[in-house]
């Protein structure tokens, strides 16, 4: 499993997506970063400041991410003022947050760091270019805000992992998004589809709501949307969808797999839960488990 | 100068949008639009192109590196402060080493013409301790001895530190088979941990069914990161007093860094602009005198050049010597009348931002004000009709007569009843022809209008009939977009001059080509002949 994920983070643009707050993303990503070292340097960011106190986990205060030496950070100045590791600064960006200006520095000493991150798409997508074209990284990891995934269609052909949390309490609506995501992950790239001219292509712009769909002929073949972050409907609606039509995407990712933190829900359970619903994805059960 | 109006009359912006400045200082003076008035200045940027031009064609890999420099700058932070910080210094830093690089490779013509020269060498080998020519920047320990000796200590700390959680992490790996190196705490089923040692690892309750185990470490490891706690306080107190050292320094040159910021900026557009001179083979523009009317040998407007060349279609590139200063446009709907107001209009406010211009010779002069007033581009003021509006910027364009102005005048009151429209435009005219510091451009269909000293009359050529009709098949079903190809093929884009008493008959021809009903081309022409009641 360990060599899996150094495969699937090497070389690659990848984010970590949370369902929600405290998923335990920030955990996974300590986790991931450790693996990476094993191969490359690994560079990360995070996006925005998300607010995010504590982690699932531990269910105690946020927890800290390390760097160590020659891995890449990017955080605002005043972060990297503030953290106990030492910091060679490579490249300061025009982006002005709160906190300072979001600087790209390489780690010199080891220790633990604060991120502040870009605040939108845009800022995300030019963080991204200017790494691979200027600094020529290649391993870039960046910890998603929570249960936002719009953020990884601003890269092409970016990896996410998605982490979900699942606990007693809200475990039928867990599911369903569960079922929702890994539905919606399966869609093609329109350039993957074999013979698009013969057949009747139909665009959605924007976002596919309710309201969207009296608009879409019935003759359509295809149906293109931008990318996956643009379908606001649920499962069922969108299950009805592909009976009709194929849906496909301009913008391709690939769902590298989802990684399921249980939380008073035995894993033999989850499971059956799982056949019950016929869901057959790839699933990373909580690293930390032993 | 305000010319808003005139810039999206002649969709300056298809143009502007390949106007590209490398530098963030480039690209804020870029979105300025900053229109000159000053005639020797404009000469000086213009002659300061030719000269990257010249070492554009004989430099190209040096020019190309210089570019690489551009791209290079960020834009600093403010240096109006008493202390910098480390990413403040670095942004210093970065520019020295590429301004100084800059300098290095520019030859001395241009250093020369601009004034350009590199004299931070002390400054930037202060902050270039770790390695001349990098530039990346942090707090090196070589810039004070105390810093030094406090990250030495730091170092020895940390490595006691790792050393001593390996131990802990193979003696828990050895003894309960629980894996530390890359976990910070592992869940683990309740059942299981019955038997864990408490003296290596602790227990928390992570949900009702595991624990979360966490290794505890030594009592010695905790006396230590205590004490490098106390090293890293010292830390910031020796990383304050160099960053104070520092930023005396760079104060000490605050205004030269200033000076290679506008030097940079300068430096950069001019660049940007002797690559669209060469790209679109473009010339310097003659700046000439107020009182000379305007001339164009070969002009392009580039907006439509551009999109005939995409489309595979011929483009006529204008050529004419304005004989006055009050111009009348006149000729066919579809005859090129109002893209040779955008020509003048193009040629004009590039060159008074200080490019070169698409022809072989432009000759003008600079103007204090332009102005356009015409068909309604931006949102109606509410309540004021598509003539209001013409009156209105008519009469705001007027107030500026006494100074240098130019103004672009197209189809005026084309919307109002053509007898009155007729007589304000004749007596626009006369006005117009009076003002000494004012150059027009006036397109019109209306046809006699009244000669007035200082006025010339110009017309479209228009639609070659007698080549269209060889060409033209009666039997033939053309769709709307073969029959405007059709148009475009035949109509010649060309300006000659001519008088007031010129009439052109083109519009009845375009609708014939464009499909409208023969009933009514048969009525129309009957009407004009005088036999129609």
């Amino acid at each position: 499993m360990k060599s899996a994920i150094i495969n699937q983070l090497v070389n690659k643009t990848t984010f970590l997506v949370g369902n929600k707050k405290n998923a335990g993303k920030t955990t996974f990503l300590n986790y991931a970063l450790k693996q990476v070292r094993k191969v490359v340097n690994p560079t990360f960011f995070t996006i925005g400041i998300d607010g995010e106190t504590s982690d699932l986990i531990f269910d105690t205060p946020k927890p800290k991410i390390y760097t160590e030496i020659g891995d890449f950070v990017i955080t605002s100045n005043l972060m990297i003022n503030k953290s106990d590791a030492l910091f060679d600064i490579f490249h300061v960006f025009p982006y002005k947050t709160v906190l300072g200006r979001l600087v790209l520095a390489k780690t010199l000493r080891s220790g633990t760091i604060e991120l502040v991150g870009a605040e939108d798409n845009k800022q995300i997508t030019e963080i991204v270019e200017y790494l691979k074209n200027e600094e020529e990284i290649k391993t870039i990891i960046i910890d998603g805000a929570a249960s936002r995934t719009t953020q990884v269609a601003s890269i092409n052909n970016s990896n996410f992992y998605y982490i979900i949390k699942l606990d007693h309490k809200s475990i039928n609506s867990d599911i369903n998004k569960f079922k929702t995501i890994a539905l919606i992950s399966k869609f093609k790239s329109i350039d993957n589809i074999l013979d698009v001219d013969t057949k009747n292509v139909f665009e959605i712009e924007g976002a596919l709501t309710v309201s969207k769909l009296l608009s879409i002929p019935k003759n359509c073949d295809i149906l293109v949307l931008n990318d996956f972050t643009k379908i606001f409907l649920d499962f069922s609606q969108i299950t009805e969808l592909t009976r009709k039509f194929e849906i496909a995407y301009k913008i391709p990712y690939q769902l590298i797999s989802f990684v399921v933190i249980l939380k008073d829900i035995k894993k033999e359970d989850f499971k059956k839960i799982l056949k019950q619903h016929k869901i057959e994805e790839t699933i990373l059960y909580n690293p930390y488990e032993n | 100068m305000k010319i808003k109006e005139t810039i999206q009359f002649i969709e300056f912006n298809t143009f502007y949008s390949e106007y590209a400045p490398l530098t963030p200082y480039g690209l804020q003076n870029k979105n300025k639009y900053h229109v000159f008035t000053d005639a020797k200045l404009l000469s000086s940027i213009h002659i300061s192109i030719g000269k990257i031009v010249t070492f554009i064609n004989e430099k190209p890999i040096i020019c190309v590196k210089i570019e690489n420099h551009f791209k290079k700058i960020s834009l600093l932070n403010s240096l109006e402060r008493k202390l910098f910080d480390s990413a403040d210094i670095f942004l210093v830093k970065k520019l020295l080493v590429n301004y100084k690089n800059i300098v290095n490779l520019l030859n001395d013509t241009i250093k020369e013409d601009l004034q350009i020269n590199f004299t931070s060498s002390e400054l930037l080998s202060f902050l270039s301790l770790d390695g001349a020519n990098k530039e990346s920047f942090y707090l090196n320990a070589s810039y004070s001895k105390d810093l030094e000796g406090n990250r030495k200590k730091l170092a020895e700390i940390n490595q006691k530190l790792a050393e001593i959680k390996k131990e802990r992490f193979s003696e828990i790996l050895k003894e309960h088979n629980l894996d530390f190196r890359f976990r910070d705490f592992i869940v683990v089923e309740e059942s299981q941990t019955i038997n864990l040692n408490s003296n290596l690892v602790y227990k928390e309750v992570y949900d009702k069914n595991s624990l979360l185990i966490k290794p505890i470490l030594p009592k010695e490891y905790f006396e230590l990161h205590e004490k490098k706690e106390v090293l890293l306080t010292e830390e910031q107190l020796f990383e304050q007093d160099v960053l104070e050292k520092i930023s005396s320094k760079i104060l000490a040159e605050k205004e030269t860094l200033k000076e290679y910021l506008q030097k940079l900026e300068m430096l950069d557009t001019l660049f940007a602009k002797a690559r669209l001179a060469i790209s679109y083979k473009m010339n310097p523009p003659v700046l000439g005198n107020i009182k000379e009317a305007i001339e164009v040998k070969n002009g392009y407007y580039l907006p439509l050049a551009n999109k005939c060349a995409k489309l595979g279609e011929i483009y006529t590139p204008l050529n004419t010597e304005f004989k006055n200063k009050t111009c009348v446009i006149t000729g066919s709907n579809m005859g090129g009348k109002t893209m040779l107001l955008k020509t003048i209009g193009f040629m004009q406010v590039l060159t008074q931002m200080g490019f070169w211009v698409p022809a072989e010779k432009f000759k003008t002069s600079v103007f204090d004000k332009i102005h356009y007033i015409g068909e309604d581009l931006s949102e109606k003021v509410e309540g004021l009709s598509s003539f209001g509006f013409e009156i209105h910027n008519l009469t705001e364009a007027i107030k500026d007569f006494d100074k240098n102005t130019l103004l672009l005048i197209d189809e005026f009151a084309k919307t109002t009843n053509s007898i009155e429209a007729k007589a304000i435009i004749a007596a626009m005219l006369k006005s117009f022809s009076q003002k000494v510091t004012l150059s027009s451009f006036v397109s019109t269909h209306f046809m006699e209008l009244p000669e007035f000293e200082n006025v010339s009359f110009y017309k479209m050529k228009g639609l070659d009939y007698s080549e269209y009709e060889k060409y033209y098949s009666k039997e033939k079903q053309y769709s709307l977009r073969e029959r405007i190809k059709l148009i475009n093929t035949f109509m010649r884009y060309e300006i000659i001059k001519t008088d007031s008493s010129d009439r052109t008959y083109d519009a009845i021809k375009i609708a014939d080509i464009l499909g409208l009903n023969e009933e009514i081309i048969t009525y129309t022409k009957e009407y004009l002949r005088g036999n129609y009641d």
